[in-house]
């Protein structure tokens, strides 16, 4: 049977077969409640629009012809992003990274929905990657992101590598591998956070 | 029309008016400053990897001196603990700040 998982961007909800689903965000948020408790509302929403920009621009971006893109990414008007993007080209010639799908919306059954950043291949290893523009690297974070992105395509693909592509402002970018948690983590988790009812 | 300085001017309506040309310039340095810190940055990575590859300690191309410092640990004191424990406050100064402006022009 085919299901069918909507994203409504202005909600920033997922339904399935018209069913809202919590989405990995919102469960990591639980896992996590005080990630960003002590930063200013105002902060977090121009860090949030920088990496919004950020992710389009690489979802967009032709890098099997890495001298075009560099040309093309000049025409960035604001000057950090335009580095965090030619640090994203750099790591992709350094890394011998080549994405085959960008922004893919994943679900686990009827449990939870998320949007992964990319898979791709890098130095030939199938890698599910996600992208960071955060000043500081919340590894993990992204071990349940990655490992709940994971799971939501565990029937379909089994990865070699999980990385997250971090490209801080100001600073160099930086290829990060993670170690996701496991099914058994990730499904005792959701059992205590409810998502799960025990039998 | 009041002027505070050659740059700054509160006009009669009591908006504050910058001198545009210059506020357009700000933005071009500050551009031309994040884009030499990141070439600065990159030579930097580049060159930690070039000199540990041939196990160069210290090198002199031109104006360039570059010095190749080991890894060490760096002790500093671990503040959450110390707020955790309730000793943070007991050692706590309070020094009066004059007001500031916190200026950013561009992205």
């Amino acid at each position: 049977m085919i299901r069918l998982l909507e994203f409504n961007e202005a909600t920033h909800t997922y339904t399935l077969d018209g069913i809202v689903l919590p989405s990995v965000t919102q469960i990591i948020s639980e896992i996590m409640p005080n990630k960003y408790a002590n930063v200013n509302k105002r902060v977090l929403n121009e860090k949030a629009k920088f990496g919004t920009e950020g992710h389009k621009i690489i979802e967009y971006l032709n890098t099997s012809d890495l001298e075009n893109a560099k040309k093309h990414i000049r025409s960035i008007e604001n000057k950090s992003l335009e580095i965090c993007i030619r640090e994203y080209l750099r790591l992709v010639s350094k890394y011998n990274i080549n994405p085959h799908l960008h922004e893919l919306k994943v679900h686990y059954g009827y449990i939870y929905a998320g949007t992964l950043d990319m898979i791709a291949s890098v130095n030939k290893e199938l890698s599910l990657i996600d992208i960071k523009f955060t000043s500081a690297l919340d590894e993990e974070y992204l071990e349940w992101q990655l490992g709940m992105y994971s799971l939501a395509l565990n029937r379909k693909l089994l990865f070699d590598k999980y990385y997250c592509l971090w490209l801080p402002k100001g600073e160099l970018g930086q290829l990060v591998e993670i170690k996701p948690k496991t099914t058994e983590e990730i499904i005792s988790k959701l059992k205590e956070l409810g998502y799960i009812k025990e039998v | 029309m009041k002027e505070l300085n050659e740059l700054v001017k509160i006009n009669d309506g009591n908006e504050i008016v910058l001198k545009e040309d210059v506020v357009k310039k700000i933005e071009e340095f500050n551009n031309a400053k994040k884009e030499i810190e990141y070439q600065e940055k990159l030579l930097k990575a580049g060159l930690l990897e070039a000199m540990e590859t041939l196990d160069l300690k210290t090198l002199d191309i031109g104006n360039v001196h570059a010095t190749y410092k080991d890894s060490y640990v760096r002790k500093s004191v671990d503040t959450n603990k110390l707020k955790r424990d309730g000793l943070y406050e007991i050692y706590e100064k309070e020094t009066i700040v004059k007001p500031s402006i916190v200026l950013k022009v561009g992205d």
